[in-house]
């Protein structure tokens, strides 16, 4: 019998059975469908936080935090709350120490109301803001100029403006160097930022910051904690000035070498690393997920085809009658299970596809169907139609040719 | 020599009891025969088909067909032996529901390997034969049993084989029918296919050119017509 005659058969046996073919490929197309879209999903969201991130941090810097860039480890995040604060102090002693390799910056966040002439604008993030923020966080200023170190030392009350809180309330180029009121105190307008975007749909631009000293004497306490950020200078590797910041912190700690450090030191890479754990857990899950529907569907296979086997045995009887061999009924009914098993794939692509599409049109996810999933999908259905094709199958070769024929 | 089969014995095993169905049957069919194998129900005669048609194998005995040591042969020499040197009639038709008539005589051709177009041109010209070329693209359900029939035996005759078996041609027939069913059986035998027929009707076996009665698996009559 040649290959396309197989073929032929199997296509007219499931032509001949639409409804039944459809509901049986159709725990393949579930799992099809799952593997496909969620693939296609995770990657999208993956890439789009990283997206997002490097539109957030500078990738040639670290922080250092009591903040556990680990998502996964809520023990070590216990532990951090016992921590002593991270603090300006702790900055300006990393700043002297290290000057000749890196740039410290650190900032502490408050929250208040901007009041410019009769608008205001509720809840503004305010940036105590280090002298070296702006070279560290690559701050670039559209209109007027960043404070500089005299004004911070002073503790003057100047401000920059982020783009968006400029627009929002109404302030423009001609308006540098007049007066708002942040959180009821009066400061004057030294800059405003240029526009650099948003992350995760949340405005980077709606933010203002002032000399930190000024905040620390308005908006909190000695001691409170702050974001230090660390960037080597050119010429010094990252890892170079990570390890030199974390020793001197150890030693500003007192910690002795038998001592945990009592703070993190985080890179970028640190805190995408530990994203992409994330979701290559939640991968992981999808891809069990998918396992689980292509053995049911396989099993649902299995199943239409040994009740194909029975409901023919007489066809199979006279099939081997009229001169087919055990082997052409082998490949009979196990090209049908494979042929209704891709059925079922093909749809579930379809069908993912079709998700994939839909959610990147309505969302800012950039998801996209990964062409090894559609590969991977492909294949697996085929497998399963193989794999769950083949005991029928051989059931139905088995038969003897009288015994076939005999069958009621 | 067609068929050539001497001491054929046949014993199925039924749970604990073991069932003799032939009891050393000796039978020899030559080119051109029409041959008639009859028998109350049990006698045997399915039997006698079965092993003749290579769908069983005989317990002790020795049979060749033409010329060919059967017993010897693996399951898919006989599965080819079954394609190109006999053609099966059954009582039920034994159609594949969902084809049409050319296609259902198109299948054993399938089997041998055939291309599309031959396959066609010999099915198409068969079904002329038996007089159904108009019903070529009707699928059983739309065709009475004889004419249901008639498809059946130009799917065992597309072959060109050397044996025609039928199996109670005419049991699922009313009589008129039959008789146009066993005019067609003579019209291929009068241009000299060997046949090989099993029924229980008397009427039907007279029609042979031999008849072979068989009684408990062994054979009690062999009488030329």
């Amino acid at each position: 019998m040649k290959s396309l005659d197989v073929l032929a058969t199997a296509y007219n046996s499931i032509r001949s059975n639409p409804v039944r073919s459809f509901l049986t490929s159709f725990g393949v197309t579930a799992g099809v469908t799952a593997v496909v879209a969620l693939v296609g999903l995770v990657s999208g969201i993956g890439g789009f936080v990283q997206n997002e991130f490097e539109g957030m941090l500078n990738s040639n810097a670290f922080e250092i935090t009591r903040r556990n860039p680990d998502f996964g480890d809520s023990e070590g995040r216990n532990a951090s709350r016992s921590w002593p604060s991270i603090t300006a102090e702790n900055g300006e002693d990393l700043a002297v120490y290290t000057d000749s390799i890196c740039t410290v910056a650190w900032e502490g966040t408050s929250s208040g109301a901007v009041v410019f002439q009769s608008s205001t604008a509720l809840d503004v993030s305010i940036q105590g803001c280090s002298p070296q923020s702006e070279i560290v966080h690559g701050i670039v200023v559209e209109y007027g100029r960043f404070f500089t170190e005299t004004e911070s030392d002073a503790r003057s009350r100047v401000c920059i403006l982020g783009a968006d809180l400029a627009e929002t309330l109404g302030i423009t180029e001609a308006d540098v160097g007049s007066a708002v009121k942040i959180a009821g105190h009066r400061f004057t307008i030294s800059g405003i930022e240029e526009a650099s975007g948003s992350a995760f749909g949340v405005s980077m631009d709606s933010n203002v910051r002032i000399p930190y000293s000024t905040y620390q004497n308005l908006f909190s306490r000695p001691g409170s904690e702050v974001v230090i950020t660390v960037m080597p200078l050119d010429g010094v590797t990252l890892e170079e000035a990570l390890e030199e910041c974390v020793s001197i912190m150890r030693n500003l700690r007192g910690l002795t070498s038998d001592d945990e450090n009592t703070f993190y030191a985080v890179t970028q890479e640190g805190s995408l690393s530990s994203i992409n754990e994330l979701l290559s857990a939640v991968g992981a899950i999808t891809i069990g997920i998918a396992a689980v529907s292509l053995l049911v569907g396989g099993i649902g296979i299995m199943n239409i085809t040994l009740v194909s086997v029975a409901e023919r045995t007489r066809e199979v009887g006279t099939r081997r009658a009229l001169g087919a061999t055990r082997l052409d009924v082998v490949r009979q009914f196990l090209s049908e299970a494979v042929a209704v098993s891709l059925l079922g794939g093909i749809t579930g692509l379809a069908l993912g596809t079709g998700i994939i599409s839909l959610v990147s049109a309505l969302t800012p996810v950039p998801a996209v169907v990964s062409p090894w999933s559609a590969v991977a999908a492909l294949g697996f259905s085929w497998a399963v139609g193989l794999v769950f094709g083949v005991y029928p199958a051989w059931k139905a070769a088995g038969l003897s040719p009288v015994e076939a024929l005999r069958y009621e | 020599m067609v068929v050539n089969g001497t001491g054929l014995r046949k014993v199925y095993r039924m749970g604990e009891v073991e069932v003799e169905a032939l009891a050393g049957v000796d039978i020899k069919i030559k080119r051109g025969e029409f041959v008639t194998v009859t028998g109350a129900s049990g006698s045997g005669k399915s039997t006698v088909l079965s092993i003749i048609g290579c769908l069983d194998r005989v317990t002790s005995g020795s049979y060749s067909l033409m010329d060919r040591d059967v017993e010897i042969m693996s399951d898919s020499e006989l599965a080819s032996v079954r394609n190109q040197f006999i053609g099966f009639v059954f009582q039920t038709f034994n159609l594949l529901p969902r084809a049409t008539s050319v296609q259902n005589v198109e299948l054993p051709l399938i089997y041998a390997g055939e291309g599309r177009r031959e396959r066609r041109e010999k099915a198409m010209a068969m079904l002329e034969k038996v007089g159904l070329g108009s019903r070529a693209f009707h699928r059983p359900s739309q065709l009475s049993g004889g004419e249901r029939q008639r498809v059946a035996i130009a799917r065992a005759l597309v072959t060109e084989p050397a044996l025609l078996l039928a199996d109670e041609p005419t049991g699922n027939l009313d009589s008129t029918t039959g008789n146009s069913i066993m005019e067609l059986f003579q019209s291929v035998h009068n241009e000299g296919k060997t046949i090989l027929l099993v029924t229980h009707d008397p009427e039907v076996a007279v029609k042979g050119t031999r008849t072979i009665q068989l009684k408990d698996g062994l054979i009690e009559r062999d009488v030329s017509n």
